[in-house]
């Protein structure tokens, strides 16, 4: 097993962390859709208002790529469809019945079938089940296209940002399932590269079986693009395709039951979770449920994901096709007086600005403050140092502020990845990742069109 | 406080747009946010954030720049009543140097200020705490004497010409305490070089005797060949030991070496300056001063010869290295091309120092200089970086 050394990582150190044990499904009848909430995905609406679905019916498709599709998870019929600016699809709201009607997608598919399986059928039933877009395909982070074949394909076993489920957890449920699926994944590419977490705290043996790199690093030195950017030895490989655990237990799930996998193992943390801890619930689960979990009165920000990538959500949405973990922060915060000539001992901070730095262990609890104003970039050079990918984010940033397109990919636009960490360290409160995606999306779009 | 908070709050609205005092908005911004933290949230997919801003970044400068303010004003009080044959005890030297320093500072703000707070009402942006900065810095590389109108003619040229013109703080490419500077140097030569360093208080006839007023850059400058510079500094009556800890004439801030390197540990332990910078001046100048050495030969040779450990504690070697060449904006923005800046600040304040007999002093033109040179070491530097990357074709 191979050694990788990732640079330029940061572990946040926050409180709020969930204790290890996992609380079984909560109960709703009313079960939500926000399409617009999967990337790079342009919604058709396939089903009416008032038609029943089952689980596994198409609910949409993409309307350019129609081999991404969305199945519906629940059982029921369409209450409400809301749209959305131009007409797009914001909200398909279904109400659950008790009948749990199950649509198969195919016959299971055991480990002695799957050996005889090819590429192309692989690829056909990964597809009809609806979870071609766990798949993203770098550099510009969007699923494949369906005839696409990966140089090679990155998994990673740890979820490194806070906060995520921890493998530990999951493994111990899902280990069959994940061994099943990378079985899949191993169809699709002759590659596969397996990393796995110096801090991982599964079965090492049972691991060792499958992994083939060890990745030593705060975050986000488990992300696959992180993976591909330090094992990449040729260019042909800068297309290749990547995939998290939780994704690949999915998948393992689907060809293992022949439908469409709707239970999701999911973490509820952050300093305004009552009690931070696993949750074995459903997808598209409507997160109002959320109301009793709060800690206090206090304004909560809701994200859906890692508080440096997750999405900001609502209790009236529901839980997301990618989201496996709901964070709740606290939005906003008291306004202190001449917060700038404090010592600032429990002030998180990267650098050493502040007295918070003679103790790097202690947890810290945040805002959704920004925590200052927003400035010009001074050219501090903060966040090259959380650059794991050897580039100079604050030159992109300043060549794509003159549409330099040419000169931000030669100095690695395409190889950063969508980590957050850029904006979090910025002095000036540049939007720096938001700067990048938009960028990676315009290219995307021309490179597609 | 929730009182004055709640105060601010009940205000904003007169300051936002469609309000009546809508165009001085930045002036309550920056009264607002430097009062209060922010309450500003994040909207984008990074919901928290560091703890440092750009506020906070510049008052670590402020912080570092402390002993070198407090000593100046003392060796400017300490100097002028030397000269005088005043008495020397510490609260009358420190009065009249806090007469002859303040009255610059203020102006400094003063003029400084009014400009950034008219550009930013005009702009219609924040009033960047840049200036914070570059207001003291400014006074502090100035002679005690200078006439205040001057110095006030200087900031206000620093702050637009070397700032506001680009679009303020962040997109400037000279530092502008210094391109400050350098306009009173080339427009007021008579007031800034030479022997004015001092303030006389007391008419001509009542000067101690000896008293000369040169500094021991002017000294050791005019030293002939064939004789050793250090013999006639401290036949001049400067020490090697005075020099270091800076009790010598020369401008407010700049003469002492330890005070800069206190800026220079906590501008490191902060990681607010570059020690790659710092480093670099250190040895740019060092083993600049050392050819220069060999160039004399071991007899005399005059300013040439003079060691390294004189040539980096004379003059404003150390406090330019610490606080002017490590201004993050102005400098390039890679770690290696850092280190290169600073090694040619190094070399080439020496040389200006030494070899060119115009000027007496060499770092505030090493480090403008290099300040223009600085994007392209950046390009350079960044252009084999990425010949190391596997490019992606598209």
């Amino acid at each position: 097993m191979k050694q990788l050394k990732i640079k330029n990582t940061y572990n946040l150190n926050l409180k709020g962390e969930p204790s290890t044990i996992i609380e079984e499904v909560i109960h709703s009848n009313e079960f939500i859709i926000n399409p617009v909430r999967i990337k790079n995905f342009k919604s058709k609406l396939v089903v009416k208002e008032n038609q029943a679905v089952a689980i596994g019916s198409l609910l949409l498709i993409d309307k350019k790529q129609p081999h991404l599709k969305f199945l519906s998870p629940v059982s029921g019929v369409v209450k409400e469809i809301v749209y959305g600016h131009r007409r797009v699809v914001e909200k398909v709201v279904i109400q659950k019945d008790s009948a749990e009607k199950v649509e198969e997608l195919f016959s299971p598919v055991t480990d002695d079938q799957l050996t005889k399986l090819s590429r192309e059928d692989v690829v056909s039933r990964i597809i009809d089940g609806g979870l071609w877009n766990l798949i993203t395909q770098y550099p510009f982070e969007a699923a494949p296209k369906q005839d696409d074949i990966a140089p090679s394909i990155y998994v990673t076993v740890d979820y490194d940002e806070p906060f995520m489920p921890e493998s530990a957890v999951f493994l111990k449920e899902y280990y069959d399932d994940f061994v099943f699926g990378l079985e899949i994944i191993k169809k699709l590419s002759s590659a596969v590269y397996v990393g796995v977490s110096e801090k991982n705290k599964f079965d090492q043996s049972k691991l060792n079986l499958l992994a083939t790199h060890r990745l030593e690093g705060d975050y986000p030195a488990n992300n696959p693009g992180v993976f591909l950017y330090h094992n990449k030895k040729t260019q042909e490989e800068n297309a290749s395709w990547g995939i998290r655990s939780l994704d690949i237990i999915r998948i393992g799930q689907l060809f293992k039951s022949g439908n469409y996998p709707i239970e999701r193992l999911i973490v509820l943390a952050g300093t305004q979770a009552k009690k931070p801890r696993y949750i074995k619930t459903r997808e598209a689960i409507s997160l109002n449920f959320l109301s009793k979990e709060f800690v206090n009165s206090d304004p909560v920000r809701i994200i859906a994901g890692g508080v440096l990538t997750g999405d900001k959500v609502s209790l009236e949405s529901g839980l997301g096709y990618n989201d496996y973990a709901i964070n709740l922060i606290r939005e906003g915060q008291e306004r202190e007086l001449l917060t700038f000539f404090r010592g600032g001992y429990d002030k998180p901070t990267f650098g050493n600005t502040y007295l918070s730095a003679i103790n790097k262990k202690q947890k810290f609890s945040m805002t959704s403050s920004t925590n200052g104003g927003h400035r010009a970039c001074i050219s501090c050079g903060v966040c090259a140092k959380v650059c794991q990918v050897d580039s100079a984010p604050q030159m992109i940033m300043k060549s794509l502020n003159v549409d330099d397109i040419e000169t931000a990919v030669k100095y690695g636009l395409l190889d950063i990845v969508d980590t957050g960490l850029y904006t979090y360290v910025c002095p000036s409160k540049i939007e720096l990742d938001e700067i990048f995606r938009a960028a990676k999306t315009k290219l995307y779009k021309e490179v597609t069109a | 406080m929730k009182f004055l908070t709640k105060f601010l709050d009940s205000q904003e609205k007169l300051f936002k747009k469609g309000g009546k005092l809508e165009k001085l908005y930045p002036l309550f911004e920056a009264g607002d946010s430097f009062l209060f933290s922010t309450k500003e949230t994040t909207k984008s997919k990074v919901h928290v954030r560091d703890s440092l801003d750009t506020k906070r970044y510049m008052s670590i400068v402020l912080a570092a720049l402390g002993p070198c303010i407090l000593f100046g004003i003392y060796n400017s009080g300490l100097q002028t009543h030397q000269a005088a044959g005043l008495s020397l005890e510490l609260l009358p030297v420190v009065m009249t140097g806090l007469k002859l320093v303040l009255p610059l500072i203020i102006v400094s703000y003063a003029v400084g200020g009014i400009i950034e707070l008219l550009f930013a009402i005009f702009r219609g942006h924040e009033i960047n705490e840049g200036f914070l900065v570059t207001g003291i810095l400014y006074p502090l590389t100035l002679p005690a004497t200078l006439p205040l109108w001057q110095a006030g003619v200087g900031i206000a040229f620093g702050v637009i010409i070397g700032k506001e013109v680009f679009g303020g703080s962040g997109r400037n490419f000279l530092n502008p305490a210094l391109t400050a500077r350098a306009f009173v140097f080339f427009t007021y030569p008579a007031y800034i070089s030479g022997e004015v360093w001092t303030k006389v208080l007391v008419a001509k006839d009542q000067i101690v005797d000896g008293w000369s007023g040169a500094t021991a850059l002017g000294v050791a400058a005019l030293t002939p060949t064939g004789e050793n510079a250090a013999d006639r500094l401290i036949d001049a009556g400067f020490s090697l030991q005075d020099a270091f800890l800076g009790f010598i004439p020369g401008s407010i801030g700049e003469t002492s070496v330890i005070c800069a390197l206190f800026g220079a540990v906590v501008l490191i332990l902060t990681k607010v300056g570059s020690w790659r910078t710092m480093l670099g001046c250190v040895i740019g100048a060092t083993s600049m001063t050392l050819i220069l050495n060999l160039v004399a030969g071991p007899e005399g040779g005059a300013f040439l010869g003079l060691n390294p450990l004189w040539q980096l504690s004379l003059g404003s070697f150390a406090f330019g290295s610490v606080f002017m060449a490590t201004d993050p904006v102005s400098s390039p923005s890679l770690e290696i091309s850092r280190f290169i800046y600073g090694v040619l600040i190094g070399m080439m304040g020496i040389i200006i120092r030494v070899i060119n007999p115009a000027y007496p002093e060499g770092w505030m033109l090493a480090i403008l200089l290099m300040n223009v040179f600085a994007p392209l070491i950046d390009h350079v530097v960044m252009e084999i970086k990425t010949k190391k990357r596997i490019p992606h074709v598209i």
